[in-house]
């Protein structure tokens, strides 16, 4: 009647398959890739900052938020939600790092036209252009013209300051949605989106970044802050998919779950639980039977 | 009939577990605090492990995404390993055994579980990206028959590890 005097077997048969498992797991193929301009490593972020991260608005930003070297990330979980994760150093330093890569080879590009400073009322195909620095840089609607090409790129290169005004919008033509984050924006200071603003492509700037309008891209700040101010601020990594205002993303999404789009498919359907659960019960009766003789 | 009586203990304490636990799974508190905080949790730690070889992954939500081929899979309520879970961890409380032995087996079986779950996940999720048919294959016959083997070889390894007269004795006396 002494249970504790039984032989305590260990777990060898987990242990094996715990370790197929990571052999499996860990032997996968890697898919990882450079992916433009930016690294591996800046893709999952929406928002970047070397200070602070600040939202003071009810704001909806999609993707990762992070800060690099700084640590402060203000407004979350409120007002503003994010859809992501939130990332300090160490883990945001691989995310900088490439930032600071990205900003050096955009820098790098030769411009193929210089245009503006304000960008209203033109329709731009791929390319590198240089903007001077002015009051607004946009005042009203700037197409960008993809051409059908889903890799279509532009650069623009900001010789100073990017300022948008009230209400302008950057759109897409001949295109889709993921032609969004093929406009790389390098603003060599600050970045001002004003409010009621749709923007579109990542912007990389040297100091701050303040939003006050709809972004589909990511708004990466190297040294300095950025910050939200308006409520309704919708921030978006392209490769997720959700546009300006927490859209549905326009990507398939394949339910591995209920209510996926391939029908409701759980871990294991009812009747699997019901096999196991009577499976189970059968081996709790013959091990009963077998340690009452 | 005496050597009958923690069968029929076992299978009713069993019963009862299982629609208790099902059950207070499906009220809206447990649901919003326990189970898809952890479907959420479970994509980001599948987003994290494989961040470790692949960078061009983001976890958005439920949703995990490929930013190079933009092919995604939502992890559902369901989808998560709990309701197995739930049938492993009302058989080892129904199962006449020691507290400390029904603990442990509960933790390891719970590992156990949700381990194979996010490999099952992470296999999906490129098998996706690769043929859309092995992705149904796997997701509706495979991946169920081997999470089942999985919980069925937890409790047989749990029910070896018991001392050897715990089957035989009235629970109430552990």
């Amino acid at each position: 009647m002494n249970p504790q005097t039984a032989p305590i077997r260990k777990y060898p048969g987990l242990l094996a398959r715990f370790g197929l498992a990571a052999l499996f797991f860990f032997s996968l193929p890697s898919t990882a890739l450079a992916q433009g301009y930016l690294g591996g490593n800046l893709i999952p972020y929406a928002v970047l900052a070397g200070t602070t991260v600040t939202c003071a608005g009810a704001g909806l930003i999609t993707g990762d938020i992070g800060v690099s070297p700084g640590a402060a990330i203000v407004g979350f979980p409120a007002p503003c939600t994010d859809i992501g994760v939130l990332l300090i150093p160490p883990a945001a330093n691989p995310g900088q790092a490439d930032l600071l890569i990205a900003f050096g080879t955009l820098a790098a590009q030769v411009c193929d036209a210089t245009v503006g400073p304000d960008l209203a009322g033109l329709t731009l195909v791929p390319g590198t252009y240089c903007v001077n620095a002015a009051a607004t840089n946009l005042s009203g609607l700037l197409q960008l013209n993809a051409q059908g090409n889903p890799n279509a790129v532009w650069v623009f290169k900001m010789t100073s300051t990017l300022i948008t005004s009230v209400g302008s919008t950057v759109s897409i033509i001949n295109g889709g949605p993921a032609n969004s984050c093929g406009a790389q924006w390098l603003v060599n200071s600050s970045a001002t989106i004003a409010g009621g603003t749709t923007f579109r492509g990542n912007i990389l700037a040297l100091t701050d970044i303040t939003m006050d309008g709809n972004l589909t891209g990511r708004a990466l700040a190297r040294n300095g802050q950025v910050t939200m101010v308006a409520p309704n601020a919708s921030f978006a990594a392209c490769g997720a998919g959700a546009g300006a205002g927490g859209a549905p993303p326009p990507f398939p999404v394949f339910g591995a779950g209920f209510g996926g789009a391939l029908g409701p498919t759980p871990t294991v359907s009812e009747w699997g639980m019901l096999i196991l659960a009577v499976l189970l019960a059968i081996v709790g009766f013959a091990a009963m039977r077998r340690r009452a003789r | 009939m005496g050597a009958q009586a923690p069968m029929l203990r076992f299978s009713v304490v069993f019963v009862v577990v299982l629609v208790t636990l099902f059950a207070a799974e499906l009220t809206p508190p447990a649901q919003s605090a326990v189970v898809l905080p952890w479907t959420e949790a479970l994509v980001r730690i599948t987003r994290g492990l494989i961040t470790l070889f692949d960078s061009r992954v983001i976890a958005v939500g439920k949703i995990l995404q490929s930013t190079s081929s933009g092919f995604a899979i939502s992890v559902e309520a369901g989808c998560n390993g709990i309701e197995v879970a739930i049938i492993l961890i009302a058989a080892m409380l129904a199962f006449p055994a020691p507290w400390k032995h029904r603990v442990i087996g509960i933790l390891v079986g719970l590992c156990a579980v949700q381990a194979l779950n996010v490999v099952r996940v992470v296999s999906l999720f490129y098998l996706g990206q690769w043929s859309i048919e092995a992705f149904e294959w796997a997701h509706l016959y495979l991946w169920q028959a081997l999470i089942m083997l999985d919980v069925l070889i937890v409790w047989l390894i749990w029910i070896r590890t018991l001392p050897p007269n715990a089957g035989a004795q009235p629970a109430m006396a552990r």
